[in-house]
């Protein structure tokens, strides 16, 4: 069974502060992780970093066999690229030196097309530009979205849903990345953007009925009762078709029916739609229940990993949550 | 807000005022020098010729800088406790340059300098106590007004009101006092000077940078080692645990307004003197240049607000003195984007976290 | 690299219009169009009779209508940047001024060429976009605050450029003599005597710009733009790449300002730096803000009242209120006789006072959309005692969640 991520040897300082220290964590494809530890463990921590919203001191992941989180390199090199072309081609007018008002118009045209024109590659960021930031060994870490097109999604542990949006808009901008028409096509109306904007609306109704919010569409995200926003939000991370679903406390807050119920549809998630998925949880009876492997954080370091029993006998799990027993 | 560097370069103060005293003299030298240098080409002058030229325009530098610095710690200050860019501060300034010259014109008319020296200290001292506290009251009274209502409210929002408060601050200065330029009787002698080695230097501008420094110390102490200056510091840095703490949130930002209102004014004051008129538009111009230096040196970081403020002052003198004044506000915008794009942090600033 | 293939959608039934809540754009497109045509009708026959006839000529008339669409071009433009996407640009009149400049460019004694009129509109709003783009490739990863104090900056540069650079702009004269656009079929000629054409052409652009900015809102990228504005980091965490999607906003943003810049351009017949300083930005700012920000129709209303109380009402007031011999009064120890009250000058003084009176009693403007009400009162919340949840680490602020359900121990 193939790893659909692997961490190795993930740290994450934040000044005088390890948050993350040396982390090697992989997931199996098709598998349910927790990842349990008391508060200020850094779960969370190495959540976004895995998400791509921090940058790992050291270390790498790998998303599908592909290197995409490490330590940015040479960063400051890229900024230097966009402003040499036209830095040089001022230099070469400025040494042409011919004093014709047409000629000077013209070399101040070409520089602003010139800074222009290399902007929007360093923006849109074609395959050919991605080779030539590798060759002079340019590495910049995965970004939020970038991770979202490579198939993660996640939700988050305080929702954060577009409140004033209905859950139909909700889900609708969870698909923004699996959706193709440009703003070309939305001005002109086109017969791609119609189909394509129908296409999206009906499998966001699916996407609604598969956790349970069928008919719902029209409600506005904060009205929604809490277990309900809760549900949603994991329907906005499933627009994008993941293959991982990171799951950060999907049932704080739940009383035990509605804990039961997303239990079922985090189990479902996975046979109907094969997804692997992450979960951090405080709820020990979900991550008993449902979990293939538990990891345990404590303090920033692995303490422990294993099946659910193994972990929940583990000593140094039990100190870690309990505290050293009195002598 | 913080008043020093970051603190992992915890070295003891003195050395600390040491380096700093050591460094800026390094750089008023440096600065000597390269506009020695840029003299000569550009306004066609001999060397012999150029030094006393260069020496006069540092002296400038460091007034035009003081008063840059002195408005810069009003922004500063206010960012770092409520996170908003008082776009207002750059009129409360101008503001005070009209107060002091209501002062003055109605103490001496339109008379020219007085070389008495107790009697014009006496005016000096005159303008300060009569237009700060003015001043400081008017800017605790937009908070109050204004921006405490929208306390909560996101970020826009006290954003734009801020904009609208310093239209309503220039156009009603305009109301009152005509277009153009209303000029301030200029009581401190321009004539004295002090001859050195050739160089004139103007005796106004060592007291304008003299008088800048003290008030910045003062502040500098005020927010070190007083209770009062404890909670703005606090407050700036999580205002809920400061908060929780007992510190008093309205009191504490309002004070926070009365020493940037405070301190705009005494800048105001120093403008009269200096350059002999007001005009309304005044703020706006002087304050998007104070607002860079605030930013060159680290929102929110009192040191950097008044290093920012001499960098733009000196950018400034030296795009004009060598004869191009009208890109001085091009180069202070280059050197804002630069800061912003390379280190939006700012010379003193902390980082500002990871990306979203 | 694609996700790998999960149970895949199942093909797109039909559309359901029945179940769809969202109007269709044939239906919207053609209600804009009524709407502007009787409007047009309206503004066409209003001022041939009392009491418009009287205050002024129908044909200034329509060159008032002629340049409130200026405005409600560059509102429209703004609501897209400030409005739609949540970006604060302070320097907007800086792409105005390249329209304009861009349209004497092409149509001057100055520069001894004359293009035609109309691709010229286009002309101008694809520089006007290339100019936001360059404006905003450095600046959109700066936090809010910061954009505004850098759009403010480019604001400013943008004219003292055109001022300095007199070679090439003329300086503080500007560049004059600029042709108007060709005589129209069936309308005739462009003049400044008859603007009528002027007024005609102005309503067709407007018309266009709604339509294709009301298509833009219902959009995937107006969604995206939505998100960002409520929440960037949520929105990045559901594949929006904020960086392409606020230059996009800024870029398309600009591309109604130049259009309005050549339009305007074409019909003063002079361009100079002192028509686009920050009074300009502020004049669209408030606009945008009164009409009701992210309301298109909001905004283009509140901009062509805004503009029409400028130009029309605070001018000729003072001859209407001598003419019905309205009575100076006693305030106090205040003599106020509004007669001869010099209304014009105060007008910025007004505009403050409504713009600071607006954000604090009714951000959402006039003509607010349901959902910017609903965003803008969260802050009402907070001051009757409501808690507002702290922030951890260094993950930017957390929108407020109910505090009356216990969120569970944070990591």
């Amino acid at each position: 069974m193939t790893d659909i991520l692997r961490a190795e040897k993930v740290t994450k300082r934040f000044g005088g502060l390890i948050a993350v220290n040396s982390i090697e964590f992989t997931i199996p494809d098709r598998s349910i992780v927790s990842l349990i530890g008391p508060n200020g463990a850094g779960k969370t921590t190495f959540f976004n970093i895995i998400a791509g919203i921090y940058d790992p001191t050291s270390g790498r992941i790998e998303f599908n066999s592909r290197p995409v989180i490490a330590r940015p390199r040479r960063a400051w090199l890229e900024p230097v690229l966009w402003v040499l072309p036209p830095i040089l081609l001022a230099l070469a007018f400025f040494l042409i030196g011919a004093n014709n008002t047409t000629v000077d118009l013209i070399g101040i045209v070409a520089m602003v097309a010139t800074l222009v024109l290399v902007l929007l590659v360093g923006i849109v960021r074609p395959p050919w530009y991605e080779r030539v930031l590798h060759r002079l060994g340019i590495f910049k870490s995965a970004r939020p979205n970038d991770m979202v097109v490579a198939g993660l999604g996640r939700t988050f542990q305080n929702i954060r849903l577009f409140q004033n949006m209905t859950a139909l808009e909700n889900v609708l901008v969870g698909m923004h990345s699996r959706l193709h028409a440009s703003w070309i096509d939305a001005i002109l109306s086109t017969p791609r953007n119609r189909h394509e904007e129908e296409a999206a609306r009906v499998r966001a109704r699916e996407l609604l009925a598969l956790v349970g919010l069928k008919g719902r569409d029209e409600l506005v995200a904060k009205n929604l009762p809490y277990g309900d926003q809760r549900r949603l939000e994991i329907a906005r991370a499933l627009g994008s078709n993941p293959v991982l679903l990171l799951l950060d406390e999907p049932t704080a807050g739940m009383n035990p029916r509605e804990t039961i119920q997303l239990t079922n549809l985090i189990g479902k998630l996975r046979t109907d739609l094969g997804l692997t998925i992450l979960l951090i949880e405080h709820d020990m009876r979900v991550v008993m229940e449902i979990s293939d492997r538990v990891t345990v954080l404590d303090h920033g370091e692995k303490i422990a990993e294993g099946t659910p029993d193994e972990v929940r006998r583990n000593p140094k799990v039990i100190e870690a949550y309990l505290g050293a027993p009195p002598v | 807000m913080t008043a020093h560097a970051s603190p992992a370069r915890q070295s003891a103060p003195l050395g600390r005022a040491v380096r700093y005293i050591g460094g800026s003299i390094a750089a008023i030298v440096i600065y000597t020098i390269i506009l020695w240098l840029a003299l000569q080409p550009t306004q066609g002058l001999t060397s012999e010729q150029a030094l006393p030229n260069a020496v006069q325009q540092t002296v400038n530098a460091l007034s035009i800088g003081a008063i840059y610095a002195l408005i810069a710690l009003g922004y500063t200050m206010v960012y770092g406790i409520i996170e908003l860019i008082n776009f207002a501060h750059g009129d409360i300034f101008m503001v005070g340059a009209f107060v002091s010259v209501i002062f003055l014109g109605g103490i001496m008319g339109q008379s020219g300098a007085v070389e008495n020296l107790p009697f014009l200290a006496l005016l000096i001292v005159g303008a300060l106590v009569f237009t700060l506290p003015i001043i400081g009251i008017i800017n605790v009274g937009i908070e109050r007004l204004v921006y405490r209502p929208l306390r909560n409210a996101p970020r826009l929002a006290p954003l734009i009101t801020a904009i609208g408060v310093s239209f309503i601050l220039q156009n009603v200065a305009l109301v009152i006092a005509g277009s153009g330029d209303r000029s301030s009787p200029q009581v401190f002698p321009l004539g004295w000077q002090i001859k050195f080695g050739g160089a004139s230097i103007s005796v106004l501008s060592i007291f304008i940078f003299t008088l800048s420094l003290t008030l910045m110390l003062a502040l500098q102490a005020f927010v070190n080692r007083t209770r009062m200056g404890r909670a703005m510091r606090a407050t700036a840095q999580d205002r809920e645990a400061a908060a929780l703490m007992g510190v008093d949130m309205n009191q504490t930002i309002a004070l926070t307004f009365l020493l940037g209102g405070m301190l705009a004014a005494a800048a105001g004051v120093v403008w009269g003197l200096r350059f002999g008129y007001v005009r309304q538009d005044l703020g706006f111009n002087s304050g998007l240049k104070a607002f860079t230096s605030a930013v060159l040196g680290g929102i929110g970081n009192i040191t950097g607000a008044v290093l920012g403020g001499f960098i733009i002052g000196f950018i400034e003198n030296f795009a004009s003195s060598i004869g191009q004044s009208r890109w001085s506000e091009f180069l202070v915008f280059m050197v804002l984007t630069f800061v912003l794009i390379f280190k939006p942090s700012g010379l003193f600033g902390q980082q500002t976290g990871d990306r979203a | 690299m694609t996700a790998t293939a999960r149970p895949a959608a199942p093909p797109p039934r039909r559309a359901q219009l029945s179940r769809l809540r969202d109007v269709t754009d044939l239906h919207r497109s053609t209600t804009i169009i009524a709407v502007m045509a009787i409007v047009t009708v309206g503004m066409y026959f209003l001022p041939l009779f009392p009491p418009l006839s009287v205050i002024q000529q129908p044909g200034i008339w329509y060159d008032s209508f002629a340049n409130a669409g200026v405005f409600v071009l560059l509102a429209m433009g703004l609501n897209v940047v400030i409005g739609m996407a949540g970006l604060l640009d302070l320097g907007y009149a800086a792409f105005f001024a390249i329209g304009a400049y861009t349209y004497a460019y092409s149509n001057s004694p100055f520069s001894g060429i004359n293009l035609p009129f109309f691709p010229m509109l286009v002309v101008g709003a694809f520089v006007a976009a290339v100019f936001g783009i360059l404006l905003g490739a450095p600046t959109l990863r700066l936090r809010g605050d910061y954009l505004a104090i850098m759009t403010l900056g480019f604001g400013e540069i943008v004219p003292i450029v055109f001022l300095n650079l007199d070679t090439y702009t003329l300086g503080t004269n500007g560049i004059g003599g600029l042709y108007r656009p060709e005589p129209l079929p069936l309308l005739g000629p462009f003049s400044a005597i008859s603007p009528f054409n002027y007024f005609i052409v102005m309503v067709g652009i407007v018309t266009i710009t709604m339509i294709l900015l009301y298509r833009l809102q219902a959009s995937r990228i107006g969604r995206a733009w939505n998100a960002i504005r409520e929440d960037e980091l949520a929105a990045a965490a559901n594949g929006i790449n904020t960086v392409t999607t606020k230059l996009l906003a800024f870029a398309l943003g600009a591309t109604t300002s130049g259009l309005a810049g050549v339009f305007n351009a074409s019909k003063l017949t002079i361009v100079s730096p002192d028509q686009f300083l920050f009074t300009v930005s502020f004049t669209v700012l408030a606009m945008v803000i009164l009409g009701g920000m992210g309301n298109i129709w909001g905004v283009a209303i509140g901009a062509f009242i805004v503009y029409m109380i400028q130009a029309v009402l605070l001018k000729n007031i003072n001859t209407v209120l001598e003419a019905i011999h309205f009575p100076a009064f006693d305030l106090g120890p205040l003599h106020i006789d509004l007669v001869n009250v010099k209304f014009v000058e105060f007008q910025f003084l007004l505009y403050g006072v409504a713009l600071v009176l607006m954000m604090l009693l009714r951000p959402e403007g006039l003509f607010p959309s349901q959902r910017r009400r609903q965003e803008l009162h969260i802050a009402e919340d907070y001051d009757e005692g409501i808690e507002e949840t702290t922030d951890v680490p260094v993950l930017p602020p957390v929108p407020p969640v109910d505090p009356s359900v216990h969120s569970g121990d944070r990591t």
